[in-house]
């Protein structure tokens, strides 16, 4: 278990060279700013501070990234205590019970152990990720295609699944995300598959484009249609951003029990951050007593520090399928997958063997990214909610702007940004109509490599399907896949008979 | 049908325009030209697959509206008032951005930048046109210079920006 310690210290003085401290601090200092700007979830800041990195070397920008990862969460749930706007659906929960504490003039409380317990949770975290993601790398060196076909199949259906309103929805997301991920030459027959002629088509379509213009282009189209209506106000900060003792003594469990909870349902295919926030606001809901219990809906502290945890920890553990297995599982998962490959990393099994040090000067750079987090964010706090002051038509207006020159930048090219418009105008629908939008991420990403492993598994077996459920890994995938479709809908339905018959 | 809702008439729209993309994909993926050369999987399977998914959940998107349950936007619920969409300031934004594709290579980044920023903000409501304008200008301005001279990202040029880089070197 701790083979992995020596590794880890070199990565530790890979991080600690002084120009890549640097690009810590500048990748910290963006994401946070990307993060507080409403509207700007983590999966979009990364996206739209890509071509900032286009031209930085490979570990220096995978440093910026881990700083970008974590100070965009941060950012994110500052807006969500101070201004009550749905966000990304990770801070939806910090939403309600934090902004609900700034109201009644504890802002100051709620934004400290939101980032006490992100320092804490992703600490843990990426502690855990360390231990987990070579085990789990060496494992799946043996994964033979059919497996990895099977993986790729459980997270369709679990993040189809599990998100949003209704599960059609979340598969009919994934569902455009696949013929999005069709579009271009078939990898192995150059087949052209739904380019209709164009010859900027046949490259396929760029995934960072997609994500950005969905998040970016969609978002301000929503904003749009519904501006004359809505009103923000954002609550000021009274006094410093610090807990009493008796805060601490409130948060300090929440936080564990946070990243107890997130941390393992970021590692398996749970479909982003979603699931696990509201698990841990259910669970401290239930083990609250007396008159904080009372606080639940009206601003409890322990509402904030656990669904905060379980949302750092969980975007920690993402990252280990994403480094051992190569496969995203949440929206910014994804975006992380192109950032590497952008460099021509492959994050997957191999990596731990071809590019060790990369890896670790990376979790290296997760705990210092995490700590400058903490020490430089409390303490200038009051800059960052200037942020939320900036006039709307200007903000609004900015993204589009960076969305746009992200879009075009990545290629040089004005196809792509054909694209965003088009695609800006699906996330707008998406949003509309309550389609939640992961799921469209991942099958845009994974659909092609699902192709991939079944053409691969089919020419091992010479055209056998049976080699399909071969093995004990896909026979049990494909049976945990079962029980993801089928046990909900029975749960909800027994759940009704038993209210009716109340 | 009495009961599909306004929003779940745009939603029908929605689901049927879906339904029509995986028939597109369906025909696409039929007259698709094959390799010569014999390979075990057909490149048609997985897109075939794939618009069988598409065909079937936009049916089933068409059936949950029919049933009442549209879908909402996150955030509200079915008891929220129905808002109409305010189509006008949408339809700015689209416009602002169609004409940033369409001028970027022609008349160059500063120029297609400033355009579509000025029409965002100005869709959003920003009331002193001529100061939005000059704040567009500069916007697109410096994020113009910052990028091609710091970071080292090259953006489509014309008059502006040949002026701009004689005068920084």
């Amino acid at each position: 278990m701790f083979d992995n310690f020596g590794p880890l210290l070199d990565g530790f003085s890979q991080a600690f060279i002084f120009s890549n401290l640097i690009y810590g601090f500048i990748g910290t200092f963006l994401g946070t700013l990307v993060g507080v700007l409403p509207g700007i979830g983590p999966a979009l800041a990364i996206g739209l501070l890509l071509p900032i990195t286009l031209t930085v070397q490979p570990t220096q920008a995978l440093i910026m990234f881990a700083a970008i990862y974590y100070g965009a969460m941060y950012g994110g749930s500052t807006t969500s205590i101070l201004l009550n706007t749905p966000g990304e659906s990770g801070s939806v929960i910090t939403a309600v019970e934090g902004n609900k504490m700034a109201r009644a003039g504890r802002a100051g409380a709620a934004l400290a152990t939101a980032a006490i317990g992100s320092f804490i949770a992703g600490t843990i975290a990426t502690l855990l990720l360390a231990l987990a993601a070579p085990q789990l790398a060496e494992i799946a060196i043996t994964v033979q295609p059919a497996g990895f076909l099977a993986l790729i199949i459980t997270a369709f259906a679990t993040v189809g699944t599990l998100l949003g309103s209704s599960r059609v929805r979340g598969l009919i997301s994934l569902s455009v995300g696949l013929t999005i991920g069709l579009v271009g030459a078939d990898l192995q027959s150059g087949s052209l598959r739904l380019t209709f002629g164009s010859a900027a088509a046949i490259d396929g379509i760029e995934t960072v484009t997609v994500i950005v213009a969905l998040f970016a282009l969609g978002e301000v189209l929503y904003l749009a249609s519904r501006f004359k209506h809505d009103n923000w106000q954002v609550i000021p900060v009274g006094g410093r951003a610090m807990m009493s003792k008796r805060d601490f003594k409130r948060s300090w469990k929440p936080w564990l029990r946070g990243t107890a909870i997130g941390f393992p349902l970021g590692v398996i295919p749970a479909g982003g951050s979603e699931v696990p926030t509201f698990l841990s606001y259910a669970v401290e809901k239930k083990l609250a007593k007396g008159a904080e219990k009372e606080e639940f809906g009206k601003g409890a502290i322990e509402g904030v520090a656990g669904p905060e945890a379980a949302n750092n920890a969980n975007a920690a553990g993402a990252l280990v399928p994403l480094l051992a297995l190569g496969l995203p599982t949440s929206a910014t998962a994804a975006v992380v997958l192109v950032a590497f490959q952008s460099y021509q990393i492959q994050p997957g099994p191999l990596l731990f063997q071809t590019n060790p040090e990369l890896v670790w000067a990376l979790i290296a750079s997760l705990f210092i990214g995490n700590t400058l987090l903490l020490v430089l964010n409390l303490p200038f706090i009051r800059f960052w909610v200037k942020l939320l002051y900036i006039p709307r038509p200007y903000l609004y207006a900015g993204i589009t702007t960076f969305a746009l020159l992200g879009g075009y930048a990545l290629n040089n090219s004005i196809f792509d940004l054909q694209v965003a418009l088009a695609v800006g105008i699906i996330g707008y629908l998406f949003r509309r109509f309550g389609v939640p939008i992961t799921p469209l991420v991942i099958g845009a990403i994974l659909g092609p490599l699902a192709e991939l492993y079944y053409k691969r598994a089919l020419q091992i077996s010479q055209g056998d399907h049976s080699v399909l459920f071969d093995g004990s890994l896909t026979k049990s995938l494909y049976i945990f896949l079962i029980f993801v479709i089928f046990v909900p809908p029975i749960y909800r339905r027994m759940k009704k008979g038993a209210k009716a018959s109340a | 049908m009495n009961k599909v809702s306004q929003a779940g008439k745009g939603e029908l729209v929605f689901a049927g325009a879906l339904f029509l993309v995986s028939l597109l994909v369906f025909w696409d993926t039929h007259k698709l030209v094959l390799p010569t050369n014999n390979t075990v999987v057909s490149p048609r399977t997985f897109p075939y697959a794939v618009a069988t998914l598409l065909l079937i959940t936009s049916i089933g998107v068409a059936i949950e509206v029919l049933r009442g349950r549209a879908g909402v936007p996150e955030g509200t619920d079915r008891e929220t008032p129905f808002q109409k969409a305010d189509l006008r300031t949408m339809g700015i934004i689209v416009l602002a951005i169609a004409l940033h594709v369409f001028l970027l290579e022609r008349t160059g980044y500063i120029i297609s930048a400033a355009i579509s920023f000025w029409g965002v903000a100005f869709a959003f409501g920003a009331k002193k046109i001529v100061r939005v304008g000059i704040i567009s200008i500069v916007f697109a301005t410096l994020v113009y210079f910052s990028f091609t001279n710091l970071l080292d990202i090259q953006l489509p040029k014309w008059i502006l920006e040949e002026f701009i880089s004689k005068v920084g070197a």
